[in-house]
This record gives structure tokens, C-alpha cells and sequence, in this order.
């Protein structure tokens, strides 16, 4: 079954910078999708868009098969969660234990299924000890990872990430690229927008690659898309690098794999 | 530590929402988003200036004396019809831009504005005159405190033409200072006209304008950050919708004052670093003749044709 089916959708912001240009692709129910671009290319407005706080300007948008039309249903918010690539944005209340219990509150949980859930919860991305600390208080890391936590306490369906990696240190990254995976096995259905290429292979079954012109460029599994440097280069993700061996030069790109000798 | 037990559970397959329709706005969601647009149509919107027209090939600091100058001498104008000049010259030069319509938009609230002032004078209560369209007649005058109701109330000659004479003077200000924002990129306008200040206003005014919409973008941000954690089922006291929505505004109102004082602090700090003396000098400021094109000169041989004529009219 598809979580997600975009068919054709474009979207122009307001000061006229266009941000999706006919792009079409879907998201299996259970898979993990990451999609990749360079700054700009309008990575973080699909997600907007997938979670219903843009409407498209043209092309369809359905969800669990139904045909939104760009209304996106308030029940769909509780199975559907997003992770802001800046944490400001969906933090506001005033401690991270608040922060915890909003969505289970709304949910209308138990007391203690809440309290439970929440612990739970500061257990497992290792914050307990920000309990009662303000959002606002946190380093960029730490308060990613509220953000984070704040996604899961509703224990959404459909997760939607936007540089969740992004301002982590490396051994946080890898902390996040395990939790990925975890709920990726439970059955969690992931999108990623991320232009952190070390990750993709390790978080995803299918990548979907947007160029600077707001297209879709590729689509498929990552190994595969990770060799295709011409591509990754088109799209501005990598860049070429020349240098000088001991008697000639030669251009290689500037990611992934690349054995020579040096003389 | 795995994840918990309820996290893994994927208990819903397919959408069970019967009817999609668009969920009831709320107060406050709404005026944010509102005031967020306005901002950013009056700021921060190029699309207009990016059209290819007569006016958006004129260079801005050209642009603004010019506007400013026919603005100056619109305030000077008695008569209807010299008010009607500027204002078909603004509707001209908006037409050669290919902003007309576009303006007319903007036109509107000004419009709606000026008649609901402009309106009460047109009528007898106010400017005693001949009368000219009858409205209403009461049998005798009455009086309310100091102020009469005459027993014929009607729209008088004199008062509606002072009506129609500040209707249309507000109109055609507003249309050339409309005219002049709609065909300048924003940022470009903002350095245009800091041209002619002092130093200080010049740097406060560019970093003013380079921090409102950086600012703009942090209200829309929590603005979608607070829709995205919305669930709105509000089935507790604590999680109560409005409840809810009170305390994100207070939070972001918080946040945002916090985040203009760390901004403020950051930015001396980076300016101090790159040398910032409290002088600001921006390169390709002073107008020079390479800056002045052919449309240019045709815009200030034009104007200064229209000036001449209306003062020369006014004079006679």
C-alpha cells in the first residue's frame, strides 16, 4: 500500500522562488525514502507539503490513497509527524517534559500511559537529564532531539525528517541513524530530506534525487544512486577535484569510493 | 535501550476520515498568517519588480527623486483636474510597466479607506453648501448637544468636491509611491534610498531590513511548527485547543524577542570582527553618468516636461 502518492506537484513561494517543479514519486507503507538535493533545491518544502502545511500549486497529493486536495485532515497529524530541520520552530513550551506530553495530551492518554511513554522516551534518546530544562536552553543537538522525541510521543505512522542529522555531533549522528533504523524495522513508514550523503545508504530502502531546477532527477536504490556520480554532480551533491600524481593529473570525483595509488 | 513496545505499533491501514474537508482556521493561526503575507507582499515581493517594463529598467535613486518630485507637486495642486494629471500619469507609467493590475490591487484597501473618510464631507452635516442629491428630510432640524441635524440632509455640491478632491489626491500619492515600490526590488529600494541618508540611518536601515525578514521567516517557521504538532482533538483541559494556542503565542512572542537580542549581540560581535568603524559605505552608492541609461533619460526629460507645464499652469 502507498503512504504517500505525489503525482505532478509544483509549488512557487510567495517572493516567487520556485521550490518544486513537477516532481512525482511514491513512498510504500513500511519503506524509508530519503531525499536528496543540494541546498535550495526544495527538499524541505516536499515535506511541507507531504504534511499538509503547503498546498500545492498544481498536481495531487494523496495519502493512505485518498486524494487530500490540499486539505489536509487534522487526524492526519497524529499519523503523520515532522521533524523541523530547525527545532525552534516546533518547540514552545516551557520544558522538554511539557514538550513530551503535549501530543500524548491531545491524544487524549491516560495520566499514566503518558508519564510511562514520556520516560520512555527520555530514556531512549538519552536526555533524562533535560527533563525540566527549557527548550530554548538546549544546544542545537540536544534540542533536536526534543524535537525529535516530541515527534514520537505520538507514535505516528508516517515519520517525516528534515535534516535529522543535521547540527548533531558525530556520535549523536550515529545514535539517530540507529533510532532510524529501529523504527524502520518496526514498520514505520520514513521520508527523509537530507543532503548528508554518509547517511543515505545506512537510513534507506529508495532515493529520490532533486536537481537545483526543482526536478526530479532519479530515483532509486542508494548504492545505486550513490555511484552515479555524473548525477550527484548535475545535482550539485558532490564536486570534482583534479590532482597530480607523479607524472599525470586526473579528476575524480570528490565522494564515496575511490582507490588509485599513488606513486 | 530498543524502542518501547508502543512504538512499534502500526495499528491503521487505511485513511478512516470520512469526509476531507478543510479544518476551521483559528483566530489566531489565521491573523498570523495574514500578517506574515502582508509583510511579505510588501516587503519582501519581487515578482512585479522582476516584469520587464519601462519603470523597472529606471534606476531606483533616478526613480525616487522623480516620484518624490511629483509627489511634492501633487500636494501643491488644487484643482481636480491637476490632481487627474498625476494620477493618469501614475496609471500610465504602472500600464508601460505592465504593473497596472497589480497596483489596482493594492489600490483597493487605500481606496476603501479614503472614500469612508472622505465620504461624511460630501453631505451637509459637515460642509454646508448647495445641495445637490437629496437623501433624507425630517420634519424640523435637530440638535444633540452642540451638534445640528439640519431637516434636509443631502450631498452637497462643495462637499462633494472636496470629497472627490481628497479621494483622489490620497489615491494618486498612493499610486505613485505603489508605483515606485512594485517596479524596484525591494533590497534595491531599501539601498536606494538609504543613499541619501547619513551613515548611521544607512546601516541601521539595511540591517533593519536584512533582520525583519529573517525575522519574518522565524514567525512563519513557528507558525508551521505549531500546525504540524496540532492534533486537534483537544480532549483534555491541559491539551485544550485554545489553551494550547495561548501559550504558543506567548512562548513565540518570548522566543522571538530572545532571538532578536541574541541576533543584535551576534551581529556587533561580526561586525566588530570585520572591521566595522561606524562608518558604512557602500561600494557603487554615489550616482554616477555610467549608471544613467536611455530609458533614464527619457523618464527625466519626460518629467521634467510635466513638472514645467504644472507649474507654469499653476502660475498663470
Amino acid at each position: 500500500m502507498e503512504v504517500f502518492n505525489v503525482k505532478k506537484i509544483s509549488y512557487t513561494y510567495k517572493n516567487g522562488k520556485k521550490a518544486a517543479d513537477e516532481v512525482s514519486f511514491s513512498v510504500k507503507k513500511g519503506e524509508s525514502l530519503t531525499i536528496i538535493g543540494a541546498n535550495g533545491s526544495g527538499k524541505s518544502t516536499l515535506l511541507y507539503l507531504l504534511n499538509g502545511l503547503l498546498r500545492p500549486e498544481s498536481g495531487d497529493i494523496e495519502i493512505f490513497g485518498r486524494n487530500i486536495n490540499g486539505n489536509f485532515p487534522p487526524e492526519l497529524r497524529q499519523r503523520i509527524s515532522l521533524l523541523f530541520q530547525d527545532p525552534h520552530a516546533q518547540l514552545f513550551l516551557l520544558s522538554v517534559w511539557d514538550e513530551l506530553c503535549l501530543g500524548p495530551l491531545q491524544l487524549g492518554l491516560e495520566k499514566s500511559e503518558i508519564q510511562k511513554r514520556v520516560e520512555e522516551l527520555l530514556s531512549l534518546l538519552n536526555i533524562k537529564h533535560l527533563r525540566d530544562r527549557g527548550p530554548w536552553d538546549l544546544s542545537g543537538g540536544e534540542m533536536k532531539k526534543v524535537a525529535f522525541g516530541t515527534c514520537l510521543s505520538v507514535n505516528p505512522d508516517v515519520l517525516l525528517l528534515d535534516e535529522p542529522t543535521g547540527g548533531l555531533d558525530p556520535r549523536s549522528q550515529v545514535e539517530f541513524v540507529d533510532l532510524i533504523n529501529e523504527l524502520r524495522h518496526a514498520g514505520k513508514t520514513i521520508v527523509t530530506a537530507t543532503h548528508d550523503l554518509g547517511i543515505i545508504e545506512d537510513i534507506s530502502d529508495r532515493t529520490v534525487v532533486i536537481g537545483e531546477d526543482h526536478r526530479l532527477l532519479t530515483e532509486g536504490n542508494p548504492w545505486d544512486v550513490m555511484e552515479d556520480t555524473d548525477m550527484l554532480l548535475q545535482a550539485n551533491l558532490i564536486h570534482k577535484h583534479a590532482h597530480k600524481h607523479c607524472w599525470y593529473v586526473h579528476e575524480h570525483s570528490h565522494f564515496g569510493r575511490h582507490k588509485h595509488e599513488h606513486m | 535501550m530498543g524502542i518501547p513496545d508502543w512504538l512499534k505499533t502500526i495499528t491503521r491501514d487505511e485513511l478512516q476520515v470520512v469526509n476531507i474537508k478543510k479544518p476551521r482556521e483559528r483566530f489566531l493561526d489565521k491573523t498570523l498568517r495574514h500578517v506574515v503575507s502582508f509583510v511579505e507582499d510588501t516587503m519582501f515581493n519581487e515578482r512585479a519588480s522582476l516584469i520587464k517594463g519601462f519603470m523597472q529598467g529606471i534606476e531606483p535613486r533616478i526613480k525616487i527623486i522623480i516620484i518624490f518630485l511629483f509627489i511634492v507637486l501633487l500636494s501643491f495642486q488644487k484643482t481636480l483636474s491637476g490632481i487627474a494629471v498625476f494620477l493618469s500619469l501614475a496609471l500610465l507609467l504602472a500600464t508601460l510597466s505592465g504593473v497596472l493590475v497589480i497596483l489596482l490591487k493594492r489600490l483597493m484597501p487605500a481606496m476603501v479607506f479614503t472614500m469612508l473618510i472622505a465620504l461624511p464631507a460630501a453631505l451637509n452635516l459637515i460642509v454646508d453648501g448647495e445641495p445637490l442629491l437629496m437623501l433624507h428630510e425630517f420634519e424640523k432640524p435637530h440638535t444633540f448637544y452642540q451638534i445640528t441635524i439640519p431637516s434636509q440632509i443631502s450631498v452637497t455640491k462643495q462637499g462633494a468636491l472636496s470629497a472627490l478632491t481628497l479621494f483622489l489626491r490620497v489615491i494618486a500619492s498612493v499610486s505613485l509611491v505603489f508605483l515606485l515600490t512594485l517596479t524596484t526590488p525591494p533590497n534595491r529600494f531599501i539601498k536606494a534610498v538609504s543613499s541619501f541618508m547619513p551613515g548611521a540611518f544607512k546601516s541601521i536601515i539595511s540591517i533593519s531590513y536584512r533582520y525583519i525578514f529573517f525575522l519574518t521567516r522565524k514567525v512563519e517557521d513557528f507558525i508551521m511548527g505549531f500546525r504540524a504538532r496540532n492534533i486537534s482533538l483537544g480532549v483534555s483541559t491541559r491539551g485544550h485547543p485554545s489553551l494550547i494556542g495561548q501559550r504558543w503565542a506567548v512562548s513565540r512572542i518570548g522566543l522571538l524577542f530572545s532571538i532578536s537580542m541574541r541576533l543584535s549581540a551576534e551581529l556587533e560581535r561580526a561586525m566588530e570582527a570585520r572591521g566595522y568603524d561606524y562608518s558604512f559605505e557602500v561600494q557603487g552608492e554615489r550616482l554616477k553618468a555610467s549608471d544613467i541609461s536611455g530609458s533614464d533619460v527619457l523618464l527625466i526629460i519626460f518629467s521634467i516636461t510635466i513638472i514645467g507645464v504644472m507649474l507654469w499652469k499653476s502660475l498663470m
